[in-house]
């Protein structure tokens, strides 16, 4: 031992050098310090707003959405609460555990979630695998009880962010008058839901939380203001007969072989939109695949209504005394030049009364008459009738149609006016016309919401000359003469008027057609309008009364049921059996 | 063993002990805090917040109890076996770096699994480094100022050693290591000229590992312009920084650092003093700093009092153990205000890790020794 020291002890260590080496030391700490100094004096607030920036989070608190009621009450739109579902995923990932997903996630975890959510355990493994770090969605919009399951499991890194839904019970059926929103259920993109988002929508909240690395949220910074909810919209909509109308559609639609139709029943008395549905349709619970599904064809789109115009222009000659209505009028040949042109009956007959010229919907028989008026008092009822201009019911995409101005009309432009080619309107334009023939001469504006109770109407036709027409419609269903018979209802008389207009397509008619009916019962005093249009593709029957006829039967039918309307006609059970099949509707009642 | 002398005045040195205490109840409290989290959100750690605490108190009663021992043992031993120590120190720098023996995490290979603990080699090779270079210094004294045979020996000993530790990687271990034996070197005696020429071809060595490793030069450009790459290389950087300046002067609040909350990686490591400076501000930081520079004041005092008492090879070990925790400190320090690109060196005393704390400990139980023998010397003469 002593031995070492001696040999050492001879040597002197530098008093200099250990100086040195101190002062060294001693100088880099001064050095660290000024560094924290400046750090936490000059550049604290630059570090502070770049720590904010990471978390501090403003976090939006979604406002209840309003909901959508149909009449009775029952729900059309509703918004429920779910849970996104999210993982944090930390930093580390050890490389040789083969249990381990993360350090703060096992297997057998991730085999558990996935038995919960019912998903591929494999497909959820390769998410996660390939997000090193940070947040991941595992599940959007999982139900409540999905939450309160995987809440049970008790893994720290799940996170669930309430969110609202939109769900919509009626589905297809009333997906156009309904519409959507987005798929977080905050904006509206279709329908009502568009038209009234800001009403809807209520207004946002929003508070101010402090977040960790992985985005949960660890602190409130008290700084908030709170959601104010929407408001719930009243429709007039009947849910019942939505669904009828929908399913009588699809219905009639295959067995047609047609491409498209559309369905609408309003309350006779006070314009009530009760019906509003058109096929094809979408599931607004989903995401929409087709585009051309989506739209509501009752209001968006456009036809030329054809031979259901002729009780409207023959009506008011009457009304202007140009013609009486027990006239009888030549229409041999069954047909009549015009301008050079030619203009047909299909069922041509020698002279035919007014009534039968409705009833048989004689092309030439409305020609002559409506030669009888002047082209401006034409347009003038057309223009008052609302032809060429939008109803304004309170819906995103309603059409104008168009009527164009009597001024530039030719010969033929009169006399196609006449019987329903040359304008064009929407379903519920023409639906709102007849509302004349079923209030002895007045027009009701169809409408949509249940609060408004304000009936908007204007006299168009005298009493007397309505009811005259109406008989004449009534001769279109219930004699066996009639284009109509197949929208006969047992129990209450109907009447309608039949149409089957060409397609104007590319400025040249094609051989598709529009086969639609429009009509009203009790025809006494009507209690309901309803009309039914469908884009035939002529694979089969294209005449109005057999495509559309049936369809308004089973929309009529049932709404006249549902709504306790007396009988006015003897309930014949032969012809109840002949006329009868049994109704897809009623199940669903 | 007697621990009081005749004066009743105490034989080990009660102001060293005391800063070491106070650093490593710091570290305890530090080490908790910054660690909460990330030990509720491991699986291994079962959820349960106190697991690295649990683990630190444990490894810092072990590491108490060997340093204690390390008190036993005369000076003169280590004297004695240093080349020993120095071949041992090699052995097991050799033996993480064999397959099977080492165990890598993220990307290093630097830890020997013993079951209860991984140990790291790289550290104890610190204190090996000291005992070797001390005693290489006094054996060659006479040598010590020529270059090829006082100063070329111990540094192609020393570039093994460097050698062995870029191969795990550990740049820290290796810059430690350097600067130890640089310091004892120089205050052994070693001439003025080597030193120039050694300052000179700092540039180039720096240049050379850069060729080697390019991966450092990332960690370069990041250390300097963190905010540039936030969610890259840059992230743990700002992360730091922005725990040090939220602190402000006196700091959030002891447990409300938000920054330890899965933003700042190796919280309870490398970076618990950002964490520290955030919950305790510039005070606490400034407390930290006074505490090492106390601590390295009164280290080179024993050890002025060792080379009086003609204890050279004490006064040198003192002096190397004090380069040792200065330079570590300075180092960990460095990283966390973003002095120096990030290194993976812990602060002594404070930071997590079992390894680390037991050879800090078993060197303050050689200081303490070399104080106790300085003052049986100074009462005999």
């Amino acid at each position: 031992m002593k031995q070492f020291s001696h040999q050492s002890d001879i040597f002197e260590l530098s008093k200099n050098r250990r100086r040195v080496v101190l002062s060294l030391i001693l100088l880099l700490f001064l050095m660290l310090f000024s560094r924290a100094l400046y750090l936490q004096q000059i550049k604290k607030d630059f570090l502070q707003n770049k720590g904010d920036g990471f978390i501090v989070k403003n976090e939006v608190l979604q406002s209840y959405r309003g909901k959508i009621y149909d009449r009775n009450n029952n729900l059309l739109a509703v918004s429920s609460p779910t849970f996104d579902i999210g993982l944090s995923i930390s930093h580390k990932l050890p490389k040789k555990h083969n249990d381990q997903i993360a350090d703060n996630l096992t297997k057998e975890n991730i085999n558990e979630i996935s038995k919960i959510l019912k998903t591929d355990e494999k497909i959820l493994l390769n998410k996660i695998k390939n997000k090193k770090k940070g947040y991941i969605y595992i599940q959007k919009r999982s139900s409540p009880e999905t939450a309160k399951k995987l809440t049970a499991m008790r893994i720290p890194v799940l996170n669930f962010e309430k969110k609202y839904t939109r769900y919509y019970p009626n589905r297809e059926a009333s997906a156009h008058v309904v519409g959507k929103t987005d798929l977080n259920g905050i904006e509206g993109t279709e329908g009502l839901e568009r038209q009234w988002d800001s009403i809807l929508k209520g207004e946002k909240g929003h508070k101010k939380v402090v977040v960790d690395g992985v985005k949960r949220v660890i602190d409130d910074l008290n700084d908030f203001k709170l959601p104010k909810n929407g408001s719930d919209i009243l429709t007039t909509i009947d849910n019942r007969l939505q669904h009828i109308a929908y399913e009588a559609l699809k219905k009639y639609i295959g067995r047609y072989e047609a491409n498209s139709g559309s369905a609408i029943l309003i309350d006779a008395k006070n314009g009530d939109i009760l019906v509003m549905t058109n096929f094809p349709s979408y599931n607004p619970n989903g995401v929409v695949k087709s585009y051309d599904s989506m739209r509501n064809r009752a209001i968006t789109d456009v036809f030329e209504p054809g031979s259901t115009l002729k009780p409207i222009s023959v009506a008011y000659a009457m009304e202007k005394k140009k013609i009486k209505h027990n006239e009888i009028i030549d229409t041999r040949d069954g047909f009549i030049r015009v301008g050079g042109r030619v203009i047909k009956d299909d069922h041509p007959q020698d002279q035919m009364s007014v009534k039968e010229i409705i009833q048989k919907s004689s092309n030439v028989g409305a020609t002559k008459i409506g030669q009888r008026l002047e082209s401006k008092d034409l347009w003038g009822l057309y223009n008052k009738l609302g032809f060429g201009a939008k109803i304004n019911v309170g819906m995103p995409g309603e059409s104008n149609g168009r009527l164009s101005e009597y001024s530039n009309w030719k010969e033929i432009d009169h006399a196609t006016l006449t019987y329903g080619y040359g304008v064009n309107m929407n379903l519920l334009q023409l639906v709102k016309a007849y509302t004349v023939f079923a209030n002895d001469g007045l027009m009701i504006k169809p409408k949509l919401y249940k609060n408004d109770n304000f009936v908007e109407t204007e006299r168009v036709l005298s009493s007397s000359t309505s009811k005259i027409m109406k008989d004449f419609m009534k001769s279109v269903v219930e004699e066996e003469e009639g284009t109509g018979t197949k929208a006969r209802i047992p129990g209450y008389t109907v009447a309608g008027k039949t149409g089957t207009a060409r397609k104007y397509h590319n400025g040249e008619y094609s051989k598709d057609y529009f086969a639609s009916f429009i009509g009203m019962s009790p025809s006494s005093d009507p209690k309901f309008i309803a009309a039914v249009i469908v884009d035939t593709s002529t694979k089969k029957s294209f005449y109005g009364g057999a495509v559309a006829g049936p369809i308004f039967k089973d929309v009529m039918k049932n709404a006249l049921k549902l709504y306790d309307v007396p009988y006015d006609k003897e309930l014949n059970e032969n012809l109840m059996n002949k006329m009868v099949k049994p109704q897809t509707g009623d199940a669903k009642l | 063993m007697q621990l009081r002398n005749n004066f009743n005045q105490p034989n080990y040195d009660p102001l060293l002990l005391w800063i070491i205490l106070i650093l490593s109840g710091v570290g305890l409290v530090m080490v908790y805090s910054a660690s909460v989290d990330a030990a509720a959100l491991k699986q291994i750690s079962n959820y349960q917040n106190y697991y690295y605490l649990l683990r630190h108190f444990i490894y810092l009663i072990i590491s108490l109890f060997c340093g204690f021992i390390a008190f036993l043992i005369p000076i003169s031993f280590w004297q004695k076996f240093a080349p020993s120590f120095f071949i041992l120190g090699l052995i097991l720098l050799i033996a993480v770096l064999i397959p099977g023996i080492g165990k890598i995490v993220n990307g290093s290979q630097r830890w020997i699994p013993l079951g209860f603990m991984n140990f790291q080699p790289s550290e104890i090779v610190k204190l090996f480094t000291i005992i070797y270079a001390a005693d290489y210094v006094l054996r060659k004294s006479r040598q010590i100022g020529t270059f090829t045979k006082g100063f070329l020996p111990i540094s192609l000993a020393i570039a093994i050693i460097g050698t062995l530790l870029i191969n795990q990687p550990d740049f820290g271990a290796l810059v430690v290591v350097v600067c130890i034996s640089l310091g004892i070197l120089f205050l052994g005696g070693i001439s003025l000229k080597i030193i120039l020429g050694l300052t000179l071809s700092v540039p180039i060595g720096v240049y050379a590992l850069l060729k080697i490793a390019p991966y450092r030069m990332d960690r370069i450009t990041g250390f300097l312009a963190p905010f540039e790459d936030l969610y890259g290389k840059g992230w743990q950087l700002s992360h730091s920084l922005i725990a040090i300046g939220r602190g402000d002067f006196f700091g959030v609040g002891l447990g409300e650092s938000i920054q330890k909350l899965q933003y700042l990686p190796e919280a309870h490591t490398d970076f618990v003093l950002a964490i520290l400076s955030e919950e305790l501000g510039l005070f606490g930081f400034t407390l930290i700093i006074c505490l090492y520079i106390l601590m390295i004041i009164r280290i080179f005092g024993i050890s002025k009092i060792s080379t009086q008492l003609r204890n050279n090879f004490s006064a040198l070990l003192a002096q190397g153990i004090a380069i040792w925790f200065g330079t570590q400190a300075i180092i960990n320090i460095g990283v966390n205000v973003g002095f120096f690109p990030t290194k993976g060196l812990t602060l002594p005393f404070v930071s997590y890790g079992g390894s680390a704390l037991l050879v800090t400990f078993i060197a303050s139980g050689i200081l303490m020794r070399i104080d106790y023998e300085n003052k049986i010397k100074a009462k005999r003469n």
